[in-house]
């Protein structure tokens, strides 16, 4: 036996003990969760931070190379249902049960939360206080699917109210004063709204959604070369879209045409499923095509108007009453040199404006008396009628916040839910709701 | 004074900011491709290690990240900008002037009236040929015992270009009648010296100059009888008479009878002034002179629309087909654009134009209009100031009068700010061969929520390649203080070549600003004299020819806000220009080519 094979053996039995360490290290940082452990903390802070894509990602991450507990399923399951992502929230709920245990409340408690932030908020209310005053559940997690609920059914009053809880109870959180925000924007209040984003990225300066609002904020300021920053930031994020489509608009603004152009000419060919995903994830709306929009807006402004004609072609065909779009196609339509085209385009808007004057008139009367409801049915009606569903949607709801069973409001977003009921399942079922209250409310 | 340059403000912000957020980036590109790098090391104990090194070190950046002081601070970013010199200057010489002139709108007695929210306009003409431009400036009134009262307007004759002398009552012109609000200046009977014509509430008078330094009031001999609620007015040869016709732009059909109450969205305040939309458009007028001194209401025979909500009126040649056209701002309805048949009737096509409205189709709350031609293609543009949230209206003209929205392109959506717009001009105020804008601002209403009751005025100095950038002024200077700005004239009082300006305000007395720019370049001044056209030549173009460039320029009626500016036409040439020839092209046809021009003068060009 050589000086060199006992060296070698000494070794070998050294690398053996420490794999054999390291080993059960793993084993035992496996055991206990310790592995799974980093990307769960980074997906509770991209979370933290709305950024749900990441946080789903990271989560599934954790899933995968943990232990499998109902705690890491439940927290998918929040991701989800902040996704908005309904149906991969109920299979991930129906994983969590499988471990059994005390997990039953808590898939209601999830059930409830996801009912809540969709706006379906009549009968749960009391539930939704008793989670609140008991501490069942995290309370930053049932106030904000509550505070999305009034939202998105318009009872503004009741949100202000819950975001102010929020601030009262959790000063430094970042989450209540982006809400404060969205909710001072829907007021017009566009400074109040811009501070409480600028609070909100003080404190979380990853808040992406609080990013894109404010930058929002700031265009409409004439500053499209600070909101540029913000949408920059904001576009950080996994589905980006908006963003990246608002960084288009801003760079077109302050002169780098081209590089919106570019931006552009690459945002339509993301999927219509991602530019949903963005906008929602960043609390914005849109409807139609916006890319190819605000690509045919560009091409008009500098002078293309074969191209102008046929990228607006292309919204208005995904979005029949965009007024903006059918404008444009006017006026392109004027530099190809079909004249009556354009005249009959440019006739058709301004009718529809014409017809849109009532709004004004309209909402003088709500603005003396905000109880009104059939002024905001009204209202509701002209926007489906004239120029968009999702404004129209919006009053028709604020009409149903204050007369719950307004038979002709439940009509009209039944009829409304309906033209999207082949797109989307999930509208059937909206659509049969409203059907049966129209019905019930007729009765 | 500094200005804020959008194309180096673009850049440069974020070329400071980008590194620190792709640094971050980095950071997070670092984690990946590391951790994609450590799969790959071998042996595989180096891996190990690679990657418990990626954990704690990503642990660590990931806490970091959460509260990173690092991150920058939004409102940080926001105020971070770079500036570049300073070009144009403007001095307030109010104080040394001798311009004493406040514009009252009876806001003392809180009536919240829509006849409050308009104000009064200026006017720069030179109304004793001396060659020096005098000031005029309109009263306003007062609301007593629910009677609207007229209050004195003032004219100051121009001394010596810095110095300006009340001759109001001298002149005969100061006697309040109306409520007055625009005023108008033509030479409307062809005798050599411009009259001043004063819209209102309730009336309109014109003062015929006498050429002896006073006027006569003589609207009835005159049989301009409208006593409609007008607002701007545009003097210009609309059915090629050669004699100078006259549109009257009118507001809405208020009055103490006809006087809602609307609430204020502040609900510490009870009530606030009203939307246009809570009261009736009054239709327009236009008024075709017989030729001998008289007038007679030509609306229907032009074919005027009876709806909008007028607030300014520009006349000229959008077309280049030498007659006048006419371009209404019109308050939160459609804007109108006249086109002429060459004998005075005009087919109204704004939509088709594409200038009813902005580049969505919507109305907007339009207020004041100034001919130019700011990327230098040789066609007319049209520029419009609009409401808060609206932005200013930029026309780019594709030929024969179709235009389009350009503001985005030419960075009017990139000015910084939210305003009110009303009085603006046109003009080369920094003397480089391109034109600039000045816009003067300030609210409607009371208790405003968007923008700022008194708002800063606005400089936009033309970069040359068809874009403008927000001039920022120094403390103490006209531009940086905010003001309940309205009418605006530009006109040249020292003739130094340099473009003056003259602001009205809102119960605030008016602004003097005499332009301070240290320009080197040499700048042409070309006062046209009709003689087979009427004698203000409005609606002549000029195309100065240079070995750089060619520019435009036309004499309008109208334009701004309520004010009239000098009809001489005004152009800065670059320094290592020779100026070869200008071109005239008059409204009865002659096409007159002027082969000598003074440089650093006025030139005198009578059509022939």
């Amino acid at each position: 036996m050589t000086a060199k094979s006992i060296t070698s053996g000494k070794l070998k039995r050294r690398l053996r003990s420490i794999l054999l360490f390291v080993s059960v290290a793993l084993l035992l940082a496996w055991w206990f969760g310790g592995i799974s452990y980093w990307p769960r903390m980074q997906a509770v802070q991209a979370l933290a931070r709305q950024d749900v894509d990441t946080a789903e990602s990271l989560a599934r991450i954790a899933i995968q190379i943990g232990p499998r507990t109902s705690a890491d399923q439940f927290l998918l399951a929040t991701i989800q249902r902040k996704q908005g992502d309904l149906v991969g929230m109920e299979k991930t709920l129906e994983e969590a049960a499988k471990f059994g245990g005390d997990v039953v409340r808590s898939v209601e408690i999830q059930r409830l939360l996801a009912q809540a932030q969709s706006g379906r908020l009549d009968g749960i209310q009391g539930q939704l206080d008793n989670l609140l005053v008991r501490g069942e559940s995290d309370g930053r997690e049932v106030i904000e699917a509550y505070i999305n609920g009034c939202l998105a059914a318009a009872r503004l009053t009741q949100a202000a109210t819950l975001i102010d809880g929020w601030i009262d109870a959790f000063p430094e959180d970042a989450q209540p004063q982006y809400y404060k925000g969205r909710l001072l924007m829907f007021y017009n209040k566009n400074n109040e709204a811009a501070d409480a984003f600028r609070t909100a990225l003080a404190r979380q300066p990853k808040h992406y959604p609080a990013a894109y609002l404010l930058g929002q904020i700031l265009m409409q300021e004439n500053r499209p070369n600070v909101a540029l920053i913000q949408f920059q930031l904001a576009g950080q994020m996994v589905f980006n879209a908006a963003p990246r489509l608002a960084e288009a608009k801003a760079l077109r603004s302050i002169g780098r045409v081209e590089e919106a152009r570019t931006l552009l000419a690459s945002i339509v060919k993301i999927s219509s499923d991602e530019i949903r995903k963005s906008f929602q994830r960043v609390g914005d709306r849109y409807e139609g095509l916006p890319a190819q929009l605000e690509l045919g807006n560009l091409e008009l402004a500098l002078g293309n108007h074969s191209q102008a004609v046929r990228w607006l072609d292309l919204a208005i065909d995904a979005n029949p009453g965009d007024l903006s779009a059918r404008h444009a196609r006017g006026i392109a339509l004027r530099g190809v040199g079909r004249n009556e085209d354009a005249a009959n385009e440019l006739q058709r808007v301004k009718d529809a404006r014409l017809a849109l004057r009532e709004v004004d008139q309209l909402g003088d009367l709500i603005n003396k008396d905000p109880s009104l409801v059939e002024e905001r049915v009204r209202i509701g009606e002209l926007y489906l009628l004239h120029e968009s569903k999702l404004t129209g949607e919006y009053w028709l709801k604020t009409a149903l916040a204050r007369s719950p069973h307004h038979k002709k409001a439940h009509q009209l977003l039944a009829n409304l839910y309906e033209s999207y009921a082949a797109k989307d399942i999930r509208y059937a079922q909206l659509a049969k709701l409203h059907r049966q209250q129209s019905a019930g409310a007729a009765e | 004074m500094q200005y804020l340059n959008v194309g180096e403000n673009l850049s440069n912000p974020i070329c400071r900011q980008s590194p620190q957020v792709t640094q971050k980036n980095n950071v997070v590109v670092l984690r990946c491709s590391a951790l994609s790098r450590c799969f790959f090391l071998k042996p595989r104990g180096q891996a190990y290690w690679c990657l418990v090194g990626i954990a704690i070190f990503s642990t660590i950046i990931g806490c970091r990240d959460q509260n990173s002081a690092t991150s920058p601070n939004a409102r940080d970013v926001e105020h971070e900008g770079r500036t570049t010199p300073v070009e144009i200057s403007f001095h307030d010489i109010s104080k040394s002037s001798g311009v004493t002139s406040t514009y009252r709108n009876g806001r003392e007695s809180e009536n919240y009236s829509i006849l409050e929210s308009l104000g009064g306009g200026t006017g720069a003409f030179d109304f004793d040929r001396d060659g020096q431009a005098d000031l005029f400036f309109a009263g306003g009134g007062e609301f007593v015992n629910q009677q609207v009262k007229g209050l004195s307007t003032h004219i100051f004759r121009n001394l010596n270009g810095t110095k300006f002398t009340d001759v109001s009552e001298v002149s005969h012109i100061a006697a309040p009648e109306t409520f007055t609000q625009a005023c108008s200046m033509s030479d409307y009977d062809c005798d050599g010296f411009p009259d001043v014509l004063l819209t209102g509430y309730s009336g309109l008078q014109l003062f015929r100059n006498l050429g002896d330094g006073t006027f006569a009031e003589v609207h009835e001999t005159a049989l301009l009888l409208d006593k409609t609620w007008s607002s701007s007015a545009a003097w210009g040869d609309l059915n090629h008479d050669s004699w100078p016709d006259l549109y009257l732009a009118h507001y809405v059909n208020w009055s103490f009878e006809n006087n809602p109450v609307c609430p204020s969205p502040w609900p510490k305040h009870e009530k606030d002034v009203c939307p246009p939309r809570a009261f009736e458009a009054l239709k327009d007028i236009v008024y075709y002179s017989r030729g001998d001194g008289t007038f007679y209401d030509a609306s229907e025979e032009a074919g005027l629309r009876k709806d909008g909500k007028g607030l300014g009126v520009i006349l000229a040649d959008l077309d280049h087909d030498l007659d006048l056209d006419i371009y209404v701002a019109n308050d939160m309805v459609d804007n109108f654009l006249y086109k002429n048949d060459g004998k005075g009737h005009f087919t109204e096509d704004a939509l088709v134009s594409g200038t009813a409205t902005d580049f969505e189709g919507r109305p907007n709350g339009s207020m004041g209009l100034a001919l130019c031609d700011y990327n230098g293609d040789l066609t007319p543009d049209l520029w419009v100031t609009n409401f808060e949230q609206e932005s200013f209206a930029l026309y780019k003209n594709d030929g024969n009068a179709n235009f389009v929205h350009a503001s985005r392109e030419a960075g009017i959506t990139a000015i910084g700010q939210l305003f009110v717009g009303f009085g603006t001009v046109m003009g080369d105020l920094d003397c480089d061969g391109d034109e600039d804008a000045v816009i003067s601002n300030g609210h409607v209403v009371y208790y405003p929520t968007v923008a700022k009751l008194r708002q800063l005025p606005l400089l936009l100095q033309n970069s040359g390649d068809g874009r403008f950038a927000a001039v920022t002024a120094p403390p103490q200077n006209y531009f940086s203080s905010p003001h309940l700005g309205r009418g605006l004239a530009m006109a040249d009082w020292n003739n130094d070549g340099l473009l003056d300006l003259v602001a009205a305000h809102n119960n605030e007395p008016a602004a003097v600003l005499l332009n301070s720019s240290v320009s080197n370049y040499p700048w042409v001044r070309i006062q046209l004299v009709g003689t087979q056209s009427p004698r203000d030549a409005i609606g002549a173009r000029v195309v100065l020819h240079s070995s750089s460039k060619n520019q435009l320029r036309q004499v309008v009626g109208g334009g701004s806000f309520q004010s009239q500016n000098d009809l001489t036409v005004h152009f800065g040439v670059s320094i290592d220009t020779q100026v070869v020839r200008a071109t005239v092209y008059w409204p009865s046809g002659i096409q007159q080519s002027v082969e000598t021009l003074n440089l650093r003068q006025t030139n005198v060009v009578v059509e022939k």
